[in-house]
């Protein structure tokens, strides 16, 4: 799906802005990291910025979309452009080797040479040591673009030789707007939206029925706990494990319980905009009415320590049936 | 476009540029084969984005008709469905008609193929060649050139630069040089026509296909070197090159200009005694075998391996003028270099067993191999 340049300015003012000013002036980095989680436009805005780089008559930092090069570079022909992707797992020394010898020879046609890696962060060690040489100091004009989704897993000394461009997130708020655009009823859409701001995943899920069982689930849970805890045993059995029985599931049921004590503490403190539950507002303020503060905080506590023991791969049971007393103790 | 052509003709064609195109390729466009077709002829070109062939198939050649166009255009075919396809045309006539949307028919006889091509606007255009920046080598001489420097090019890309040969036009001679630090190969060789200073770096792998392609011939092939390519244009053939990024080293100060002692040997003689004496050498994976001048007029060609055995041979030498000397290197390296100088009576400088050593042919001094000798201890 092509988008219009329009589209990217909506999802990221900053960075595009930010881009075109550098290529205007013309004080362009050799080397850039655009960072930033799936849904945010890191790939249609690297793809903007090469096109936008190769293009021979740019205007008013926009490529022209009609040149010969632009034409090469929507037909994914373009001869002086190269993109990397993981080959499996990771993104193996080889690859960088063969990216380095074709960025190494002069171009194909005049003008400057591009490389994009995609998902930066699954290099691994060789092949990070590998290219950073070359990102260092390229021979001539070559422009590198590194995307990832977790900076953290870049090597610092990749890092410390690019410029860094965060991508922000999608608003929670933007993100409701789209879906609903798309035929998503608005509570659903609180709700998945918080699971991923990738509009197109979040469909995904928003349309599977597994997923619209877990929501409603996890929601009777709550009210179950709230007013008797043996009913809450028992329902973890006849309804709860049956449901969650892979540790991803039950890593999201987990997940999707933590937004509902968390919706809770927000009415409580009077913040009813961003619920992930808005259609149980209601059911929120009552018990909300029942609790303090310092109970909430224990209780949002007790579902993270669950989470990461579930990491640890505890008995899910036992893990469960421990979570369900501990918040109805506090 | 229309048009209808002999087929062994078009085979030929096919084959020459049929040599760039490679099927791992990280442009898709480049999978293919470009056809220009006007009514002087039909242009092929095939790539792989390194190098670029492009040959031209004239309408008449020989007073003979080779090729009838009714409407000329351009298209781009997978090259290896299209290639076999020509091979096994029944008739000789083969008729070629491209409709809109890149539709081609392919009609020979009673067979009848129907191909999809592909837009030739998504073809990377060659680039512009000004005529005037040219010198003209025979190609039997250029593929001299090549054979005797191509082979010491690196093969490790952590120096990309030094995996191409330096091509340099200075005050009307040319000068190829390839090292990989280790070992260097310089030839010079005389220009009859030439005015301009050029210099570019030619990657090695360029230099081979080359080689493969021209026929052993004196016909001229005319060089013109620009910023982005080279190209090397023999009669109905065009290749082109992309050159490597970077400066080349300056190699002119690593060829030590005077010397301790001089050995005169034969080269096939020294070539032969190195091979034989690297037999229990290869064993182990620097591949050493020791040089040793014995009075003055006897070498001594020696190896030893400790767990295989060891080998000792006298070689009668030409002339052996100043210090004694021992002196050990890598086989291969001076197996290399002793063929490249192919034979003749060869002429070894040393200045001292740690010192870079050089070769020539004793009887002119085209060609010069430059080696490093290895340490022993």
């Amino acid at each position: 799906m092509q988008k219009t340049t329009e589209a990217y300015e909506q999802m990221q003012p900053a960075v595009m802005e930010r881009l075109r000013r550098a290529f205007r002036k013309d004080r362009l980095a050799h080397a850039y990291l655009f960072e930033g989680t799936t849904g945010s436009g890191l790939e249609e805005v690297a793809g903007f910025f090469v096109q936008l780089l190769l293009c021979r008559s740019p205007e008013n930092g926009n490529p022209c979309g009609d040149c010969r090069d632009c034409r090469l570079y929507i037909s994914g022909n373009h001869p002086n452009f190269a993109a990397l992707e993981p080959d499996g797992q990771f993104i193996k020394i080889d690859q960088i080797r063969e990216l380095i010898s074709r960025m190494n020879k002069t171009g194909f046609s005049e003008g400057r040479k591009v490389y994009l890696i995609r998902q930066a962060d699954r290099m691994n060690a060789s092949s990070s040591n590998g290219l950073l040489k070359f990102l260092e100091e390229p021979e001539t004009d070559v422009t590198a673009i590194l995307l990832t989704d977790r900076l953290h897993a870049v090597m610092d000394t990749i890092q410390s030789r690019c410029q860094l461009v965060t991508f922000r997130e999608l608003p929670h708020q933007q993100a409701i707007e789209a879906l609903t655009g798309q035929g998503v009823t608005r509570s659903m859409a609180a709700t998945v939206s918080m699971l991923t701001r990738n509009t197109e995943a979040a469909a995904v899920l928003a349309s599977d029925e597994q997923f619209g069982q877990s929501r409603s689930t996890v929601v009777k849970l709550v009210e179950v706990l709230n007013t008797n805890v043996q009913e809450a045993l028992l329902f973890l059995q006849s309804d709860w494990f049956p449901l969650f029985k892979e540790k991803e599931d039950a890593e999201r049921g987990l997940d999707l319980l933590l937004f509902a004590y968390r919706d809770i503490a927000s009415v409580k403190a009077g913040l009813e905009e961003t619920l992930t539950y808005p259609d149980m507002k209601e059911t929120w303020k009552q018990i909300a009415l029942q609790r303090s503060f310092a109970v909430l905080s224990d209780q949002l506590q007790a579902i993270l320590t669950a989470k990461q023991q579930l990491g640890r791969n505890m008995n899910r049971t036992l893990l469960m049936e421990q979570l369900v007393l501990n918040l109805q103790e506090g | 476009m229309k048009f209808e052509i002999m087929r062994d003709r078009l085979l030929d064609g096919l084959s020459d540029v049929m040599k760039a195109v490679s099927s791992k390729t990280a442009i898709p466009i480049l999978t293919g084969v470009k056809m220009d077709v006007s009514a002087d002829g039909i242009s092929l070109t095939g790539s792989d984005s390194d190098i670029t062939i492009q040959t031209f198939i004239p309408a008449e050649e020989d007073g003979k008709e080779i090729l009838r166009v009714s409407e000329g255009g351009s298209i781009v075919l997978q090259a290896r469905v299209f290639g076999e396809i020509i091979r096994k045309l029944p008739t000789n006539e083969v008729e070629i008609e491209i409709n809109r949307n890149f539709q081609t028919h392919i009609r020979s006889g009673k067979s009848e193929f129907h191909l999809i091509g592909l837009d030739p606007l998504d073809y990377p255009q060659l680039p512009d060649v000004q005529e005037e920046e040219l010198f003209s080598i025979p190609a039997d001489l250029l593929k001299t050139i090549i054979r005797e420097t191509v082979f010491a090019v690196s093969t490790s890309e952590t120096r990309p630069v030094l995996t191409g040969v330096h091509w340099e036009v200075k005050d009307g001679e040319l000068v190829c040089v390839a090292t990989d630090s280790h070992r260097l190969a310089r030839r010079k060789t005389k220009l009859q026509s030439l005015q301009e200073e050029h210099s570019a770096v030619i990657p090695g792998r360029s230099l081979n296909e080359l080689n493969k392609i021209l026929h052993d011939s004196a016909d001229p092939v005319e060089v013109v070197m620009t910023s982005q390519q080279v190209l090397f244009k023999s009669r109905n053939i065009l290749f082109f090159s992309r050159l490597l990024e970077g400066n080349y080293p300056d190699t002119s100060r690593l060829i030590p200009s005077e010397h301790k002692t001089q050995v005169t040997v034969n080269g096939r003689a020294l070539l032969q005694a190195i091979d034989r004496a690297s037999l229990l050498a290869r064993e182990e994976r620097n591949n050493i075998v020791r040089f040793t001048t014995n009075g003055s007029e006897e070498v001594e060609v020696s190896s030893n391996s400790p767990e295989i055995g060891k080998v000792e041979e006298q070689l009668a030498a030409g002339a052996i003028e100043g210090e004694e000397l021992k002196i050990s290197f890598s086989a291969k390296f001076m197996m290399d270099a002793l063929k490249a100088i192919d034979g003749q009576d060869v002429v070894i400088q040393f200045t001292g067993a740690m010192r870079p050593f050089i070769l020539r042919s004793a009887l002119d001094d085209s060609i010069l191999q430059l080696i490093l000798p290895v340490r022993t201890y």
